[in-house]
């Protein structure tokens, strides 16, 4: 009888976190991206995702557009690209009858931009100089782990948010210099970058036969 | 705690903002036991400057001399008394974005010598900046 318990609560779990056919799409953006990018923020961007259940895993795949002006003190560096990211949420809600969402996961980006740096040196004894830097089709890499939630608010909408911790950043064809800021990214020579998304969703239900 | 170590190391890899950049080529003279050695120069004429610089003192053994980051090349010459010695170098500068408190720095890099009056000349180090030490060996015989 109890043996018999046990492997009925087993199967029960193991059912809990098979894959299992998907039941909807659900397509997002990022507020906190389209707030920046109303009140003119240095950083301009905006972002949009999706996602569907497979079961507790959640592949995602989310795009973006990125462009950002900095002022250095002895110049004005901007920068415009876009990105993307692939990966998977796993959630540790399982019984949740709506879906809701505590998750971790993973991510992979990329980001094709360009980059242009004018700024101004004195050098001893010879004239002040103007000088002009560029990357027009530099390109980047990394690797992000996500945690967040995703709560249903009603019928087919949905908030939540991302927290990213982003590491691992690789640039190539940067022959101006070396990259100052990566869209979907941010800083590289930071090493470790952290990411926050304040996210609303709307969720298409699949039709079930 | 893994956390908020990660996130403390976050902080701690801000760039620091030392700026070592300079447009000055350092030259040390050392003799055939690759010793250090004394020379003695009147004044010094660096292609694109009207002026003769005249250094002082004199006597040294090695001297850092400005050159333009606007050209690629620059031709200096030594006089030693009346006998001069002319070295040709070639450059090219990289840009450094540090950060928005420091700025963008303009290194001169890839330096090499393209023809010299002095037999034995070498490229100690092919970058400028403050803490590189010597640039350019020249080894008088």
């Amino acid at each position: 009888m109890f043996s018999l318990q046990v492997v009925a609560q087993t199967n029960q779990r193991d059912s809990l976190r098979a894959i299992r056919k998907p039941t909807g799409l659900r397509i997002g953006t990022d507020l906190i991206a389209i707030g920046k990018t109303i009140a003119q923020q240095p950083l301009q961007s905006w972002e949009i995702s999706a996602d569907v259940d497979l079961g507790r895993y959640y592949p995602i795949l989310e795009l973006g557009k990125w462009s950002r002006e900095a002022e250095l003190t002895n110049g004005l560096y901007n920068n415009e690209g876009q990105y993307f990211r692939v990966g998977i949420d796993i959630n540790f809600l399982l019984k949740d009858p709506d879906k809701n969402m505590v998750f971790i996961g993973m991510r992979y980006g990329r980001a094709q931009y360009s980059e242009r740096v004018a700024y101004a040196v004195t050098p001893e004894l010879f004239p002040a100089l103007q000088l002009t830097s560029s990357n027009p089709n530099a390109a980047a890499g990394w690797v992000e782990l996500t945690s967040g939630l995703r709560v249903k608010v009603w019928s087919g909408l949905w908030m939540g948010y991302t927290a990213r911790m982003k590491f691992l950043p690789h640039t190539k064809d940067t022959p101006g210099f070396d990259s100052y800021d990566i869209p979907g990214y941010g800083l590289p020579f930071k090493g470790l970058y952290w990411g926050f998304n304040y996210q609303v969703f709307w969720r298409i239900p699949f039709r079930s036969h | 705690m893994l956390i908020s170590l990660l996130g403390l190391w976050g902080c701690l890899t801000e760039p620091d903002c030392f700026d070592t950049s300079t447009n000055r080529v350092a030259f040390g003279f050392y003799n055939a036991a690759n010793s250090p050695v004394e020379v003695e120069i009147d004044s010094i004429a660096i292609s694109g400057l009207p002026q003769l610089l005249i250094p002082t003192p004199k006597t040294l053994r090695q001297i850092a001399l400005p050159i333009n980051p606007a050209e690629t090349d620059v031709t200096i010459t030594l006089y030693f008394g009346n006998v001069p010695q002319t070295v040709s170098l070639r450059y090219q500068l990289q840009t450094e974005v540090v950060s928005q408190d420091c700025g963008a720095l303009a290194y001169i890099a890839d330096l090499n010598v393209t023809e010299s009056t002095f037999e034995n000349i070498t490229i100690l180090n092919n970058r400028l900046a403050t803490n590189a030490g010597i640039n350019v060996k020249i080894t008088l015989e």
